[in-house]
């Protein structure tokens, strides 16, 4: 029977939530891609953009911290937990993100523009399009990136 | 060739748009020549103006033959250019749209957006609309793709622009080109919106862009309505003071010298330099026309930025910082590009930044001592800053340095930065009597000051001239020397004085109204410089002349702006053009001071017949 250790899976969970969403400001921070996944994220709950930025990262953080326990289960399938199964599973996680999660966006998100039917006066946020490439060509390796990361933190550190 | 010329238009034909973070230029013709973003001193995404091939522009303009006429809409900075063609006429809005904070809280807005709108008001107009961005000078690879929905997308490294519009564009490569033909009545919106970091968010056009354009008017009136001036000449004093904000980097409250870069102060000369820095040499002044037209809360900002931006300098300043107080960016040429009317080299980045010129103290201390004077109270962190800035003085004043002319030539004592040594030392002593400074040394201070008089009074004044003189011992004026009864060094009407502003008069003297910074082997074919003409008028003002005299003077100088109000550096005494940086902040503040001063004066002479 799989066992989850909570008090690791909380802390280390949080630790690699963070540290993704640090990786992916440095990243778009460097100029290799426009994700800004917190104001995505705060967009859809206020068109403030400061504000959006400012509640999209706890909403980021409390989301990676949500994911990292599928990742945990994942692994624990997978034969249990070392840095390349989580790198792995990140990998996928990333795929999954980049060709089915940026399609539907603009179909859920209150405030993004659709790629048919152009920007409204409440939907005006730039869509990803296909693999998120609207917000550069980087932006695919970007994402792929700090999941395998986010993953691989896991994997080292979750037991 | 797609600008269908191979220069760009003269400077007077430009007008300015701006949203207090950049700005863009926008010629007579329809064509936005020069754009820099996100920030002021960013690389340009369009910079026709310095070379038609190579820099980019984004044109909207009748097809075929057409007269124009323009204007700023009342109190605002929102430009409007008016196209007169054979079938009809066709007027152009232009903005970089601004909001209040409440409504930027309730709607998604773009981090930078060109606006434009067009409307056909009489019979029917082909249009020749051509956009061609370049970004980052026109040197990087860049991506562009079309969507119908979203518009086009010129994508390169460190960001994305989106063009959106309800004209018909036509996409060819690496330019769009429009030839829609629109009749009486309608009204079309281009939008151009940029982020650097994160997703763009795209304008919808139609009623979207019309309230952009209603919250930028209202925002710029209710801005130029805070204007507390009511004395002559209001008209350009509110121009001037539109013009100057438009300099104002809002989020930190630094204030660019101009928005420009390499734009000739000798039309085919090599005096091209980059003016999208904050100078420090322009502190005192840009203060005392902010308070003086009432804009405390911009006044207080830029005083902010100037004593706490500085900080990792200090106490040693340097000539000029970037709009968040670095240093200015390592001067380099653009090497294959041909410069305005063929002035090269084109210079971006500022070589100046190095220099040592002592008057800054002087500029920096007079500003902040204005600003605390106002306000009547001094914070501890500005009482430490300006200590400290007061004995760097004490220390380094006998220093030679490169002067407020910056020319690039070993140092010397230049009078008029021993003058600002002495007012910085002054300033102090008066920050001290009034209660506001404390814990000042100031036996040292009074006499460090008294010394650098009686050595500006020895050295810098020639007895067999009977003159002051541009540097110690030297024969040569300056303008700079105007400044010393505004400074309070001595009155206007002392006979040393008197005996200088004719020197200077017959020496420097360029025509009706203008005057020459100073004449050398460094500056033939330089124009008469803006600021010094409003100085001569305002010398006058301060005593140095009677109250006609002065406001005689200034009219003269009023009539080299160009057609919307603004100035540039410089003006070409044969022909009125300008020349230099366009528009210049410089040159702005001295008309809004001049202005002030003969305001005082006329206040003053008005007294006593009320009390007769």
């Amino acid at each position: 029977m799989m066992q989850i250790h909570w008090g690791h899976w909380i802390f280390w969970g949080f630790v690699a939530s963070l540290a993704l969403v640090i990786t992916e400001s440095i990243v778009q921070g460097l100029g290799f891609t426009r994700l800004n996944l917190p104001l995505i994220l705060g967009a859809a709950f206020t068109p403030d953009r400061d504000r959006a930025r400012a509640l999209g990262i706890g909403l980021h953080v409390l989301l990676g911290w949500a994911f990292s326990f599928f990742y945990v289960i994942a692994m624990n399938i997978l034969g249990g937990p070392n840095w390349y199964r989580g790198a792995i599973i990140g990998l996928c996680h990333a795929l999954f993100i980049c060709v089915i999660g940026w399609q539907a966006l603009p179909g859920i998100h209150p405030r993004m523009a659709s790629e048919t039917h152009g920007p409204t006066s409440t939907r005006m946020l730039e869509p990803p399009g296909f693999m998120g490439r609207n917000y550069g060509v980087s932006t695919p390796l970007a994402v792929f990136m700090t999941h395998a990361i986010f993953g691989a933190i896991l994997g080292v550190f979750y037991h | 060739m797609l600008y269908g010329s191979d220069v760009a238009p003269r400077i007077n034909d430009y007008g300015i748009i701006g949203d207090c973070r950049s700005a863009a230029l926008i010629s007579r013709h329809g064509s936005l020549d020069w754009l820099c973003w996100p920030w002021f001193d960013s690389p340009s995404l369009f910079a026709a103006i310095l070379d038609t091939e190579k820099g980019g522009f984004w044109r909207i303009a009748p097809a075929g033959a057409y007269s124009a006429t323009r204007r700023y809409l009342p109190g605002t900075n929102v430009l409007e250019t008016e196209f007169h063609t054979k079938t009809g006429k066709l007027r152009v809005l232009d903005c970089m749209p601004v909001y209040d904070m409440a409504y930027e809280q309730q709607h998604m807005l773009p981090d930078r957006e060109v606006l434009r709108i067009v409307e056909c008001t009489e019979g029917e107009v082909q249009l020749d609309g051509v956009y061609a961005p370049a970004p980052k000078y026109g040197k990087c690879s860049c991506r562009w793709t079309h969507s119908r929905a979203l518009g086009i997308r010129v994508e390169f490294r460190g960001g994305a622009v989106w063009f959106r519009s309800d004209l018909d564009w036509h996409f060819h490569d690496h330019h769009a080109l429009c030839n829609e033909v629109l009749r009486a009545g309608q009204r079309k919106y281009c939008s151009m919106v940029f982020m650097e970091h994160g997703p763009a968010v795209l304008s919808p056009l139609g009623e979207w862009s019309d309230a952009s354009l209603d919250q930028t008017v209202g925002w710029w009136k209710r801005w130029s309505d805070r204007c507390v001036y009511k004395g002559p000449f209001r008209e350009q004093v509110v121009r001037s003071a539109l013009a100057l904000k438009l300099l104002n980097f809002a989020p930190s409250g630094a204030i660019v010298a101009a928005p420009t870069a390499s734009l000739p102060e000798r039309v085919g000369g090599d005096l091209n330099w980059d003016y999208r820095y904050c100078w420090l040499r322009d502190a005192s002044m840009t203060a005392t026309a902010f308070l003086g037209l009432g804009y405390q809360d911009e006044a207080e900002a830029f005083i902010e930025w100037l004593l706490h931006s500085t900080h990792l300098t200090q106490p040693r300043l340097s000539v000029m910082y970037s709009v968040y107080g670095l240093r200015a960016q390592r001067e380099r040429e653009l090497k294959d590009w041909k410069g305005y009317h063929s002035s090269r080299p084109v210079r971006v980045g500022n070589g100046a930044r190095d220099q040592l010129q002592l008057d800054v103290y002087g500029e920096v201390i007079s500003a902040a001592a204005q600003l605390d004077e106002s306000s009547k109270s001094m914070d501890r962190a500005s009482a430490k800053v300006l200590r400290g800035l007061g004995k760097y003085v004490e220390k380094h004043w006998m220093l030679p340095d490169k002067g407020i002319w910056e020319p690039r030539t070993p140092d010397m004592h230049h009078t008029h930065s021993k003058l600002m040594c002495w007012v910085a030392m002054n300033n102090l002593l008066h920050l001290h009597d009034s209660g506001l400074l404390k814990d000042l040394n100031y036996d040292e201070v009074r006499q460090t000051r008294d010394q650098i008089r009686r050595e500006i009074e020895t050295r810098g004044w020639n007895e067999e001239l009977q003159t002051y003189t541009a540097i110690y011992d030297g024969r040569e004026v300056d303008s700079s020397l105007l400044l010393l009864p505004k400074f309070e060094f001595a009155p206007a009407d002392s006979p040393r004085l008197q005996s200088t502003y004719a020197r200077i008069r017959e020496k420097l003297g360029a025509g009706p109204g203008l005057l020459y910074r100073y004449r050398d082997d460094l500056s033939p074919g330089e124009g008469a410089f803006g600021i010094c003409c409003f100085w001569a008028a305002e010398f006058l003002a301060l005593g140095g002349g009677s109250l006609h005299e002065a406001e005689q003077e200034f009219r003269r100088v009023l009539q080299y702006a160009n057609d919307l109000g603004l100035y540039g550096e410089e003006i070409d005494p044969a022909t009125g053009d300008i020349l230099g940086n366009f528009p210049q902040g410089f040159t702005h503040i001295g008309l809004i001071n001049t202005a002030l001063t003969i305001a005082d004066r006329q206040a003053r002479e008005s007294k006593p017949e009320k009390a007769a």
